[in-house]
């Protein structure tokens, strides 16, 4: 494995999306989440007060249901810094650029610090650290993407196959001697920048045992999760990738 | 749903995003995809709470769209060049100086503009306005010589060209494909424009 994966740090990181979640086992009062917007919106320019409405669609059994759950959108006024507070989440983006864990990690621990200020220790059931890289491969002289020399982890296509239109895959992973699940994911999409194909990789780490009260720990399990995050993502791609990163 | 609709191809498709990035409802993204019909399909949306936009809140949104778009494709813009754009959209959606009748911009002529300046690799700096449509029309100036494009939603643009060859004016104009700009306007020496670092 690289030497980079412990802390990898490129200069133009292929992250869409870089998202942490927790969820809380019992929800949070309706009064806390207006008292949590209120708090937050401070470290924010822009607020969106909307409802999240959820349908179930049971097809075999003809049934929908939905339900409204209140939804607390705030962003940064570039809209790349993203926290939403809902019932059961709080869930904080950065989208790209991505200035690195440290900066990310630093909004988190202070938004959260302000939550813990209003709704005491927080009892989560899950934790999530997923990052959405997008690659960028350039086309090639006969208009295709050459993925494999970019991505290490690959569909086994026979030989007689030349060139796929579309792919996607997805794995679930129980990291070795931890409590921590790991899914990969990834497929092609429609390319953003020109004469590229974009690919898809989608690194998620859960954890949903074992996890601590303390503000503290939590953060420490992040880093636990972020270490791990960062292990899957090297191995997902080749120094191709790794050397378009670092133009 | 495919993956790409997943994403954030929109602001109100964003605010699903965020909650589909979430581990707890990642249903809506590959999950989907990759496993197939279910049975049972979970869905979510949310919807601002003003359902009449006031031209305060269509202008919120266009502009937080195409800044979302816009990191989307970060990671091929120097940051420099991110915050003018930025910058210049925000002055451009100043709404008191609006007459009323104006449409904030539309999210696919930005993207136009951007993909453009990729395609181009251009570091140079054009000024921006906003057709009454809503279309983002950049300007290069370089002396009195001139390269004007508006960006059109659907991928195509109008551009116009302004040169003073040998002590003549010479124009020429037409409408093309963004991929296919350069190479229509090349005997015109766009790099004037495009390669300028003011």
């Amino acid at each position: 494995m690289n030497e980079r994966a412990s802390d990898p740090q490129y200069t133009a990181p292929p992250i869409i999306e870089a998202v942490i979640e927790f969820r809380f086992a019992n929800g949070l009062p309706d009064a806390d989440l207006s008292k949590i917007g209120k708090r937050l919106k401070r470290s924010y320019a822009n607020q969106l007060d909307g409802q999240n409405v959820e349908f179930q669609f049971n097809i075999e059994a003809q049934h929908a249901d939905f339900s409204t759950k209140p939804t607390i959108r705030l962003s940064s006024e570039d809209q790349a810094d993203i926290a939403v507070i809902q019932q059961q989440t709080l869930t904080w983006s950065r989208l790209a650029p991505y200035l690195g864990w440290d900066s990310f990690i630093e909004r988190v621990r202070s938004d959260a610090e302000e939550v813990h200020k209003i709704v005491g220790p927080f009892r989560l059931d899950r934790i999530g650290v997923r990052y959405i890289n997008r690659i960028d491969v350039p086309l090639n002289k006969d208009g295709g993407a050459p993925y494999g020399e970019y991505l290490a982890i690959n569909i086994d296509i026979p030989e007689s196959i030349q060139s796929v239109k579309n792919y996607a895959w997805r794995f679930e992973y129980q990291v070795p001697d931890s409590d921590l699940l790991a899914i990969l994911q990834s497929a092609i999409v429609s390319p953003e920048v020109p004469n590229t194909g974009a690919f898809i990789l989608d690194v998620d780490v859960v954890a949903s045992q074992n996890i601590p009260l303390r503000i503290d720990e939590i953060f420490i399990k992040l880093e636990e999760m972020r270490r791990a995050k960062n292990r899957f993502f090297e191995m997902s791609i080749r120094d191709e990738a790794r050397r378009m990163f670092d133009k | 749903m495919n993956m790409e609709q997943s994403l954030f191809s929109d602001f109100r498709q964003r605010e699903v995003l965020v909650s589909s990035s979430s581990m707890a409802q990642s249903g809506l993204t590959l999950d989907n995809i990759l496993s197939g019909h279910r049975g049972t399909l979970k869905t979510a949306a949310t919807h601002a709470q003003n359902k009449e936009l006031s031209l305060e809140a269509r202008v919120f949104e266009a502009l937080a769209a195409a800044k979302i778009w816009t990191s989307r494709v970060a990671m091929h813009l120097n940051d420099d060049a991110r915050r003018r754009y930025f910058k210049q959209l925000d002055r451009l959606h100043d709404t008191d100086e609006w007459a009323g009748e104006e449409f904030p911009v539309a999210l696919d002529s930005y993207k136009g503009f951007i993909r453009f300046m990729l395609l181009t690799k251009s570091d140079s700096k054009p000024g921006l306005a906003l057709s009454a449509k809503g279309n983002l029309v950049a300007v290069w100036q370089s002396g009195e010589d001139r390269l004007t494009i508006e960006f059109h939603p659907e991928g195509s643009a109008d551009w116009l060209v302004s040169r003073k060859l040998e002590g003549l004016w010479e124009r020429a104009a037409g409408n093309s494909t963004i991929a296919r700009i350069p190479e229509v306007i090349a005997p015109y020496n766009p790099k004037v424009w495009l390669e300028q670092k003011l």
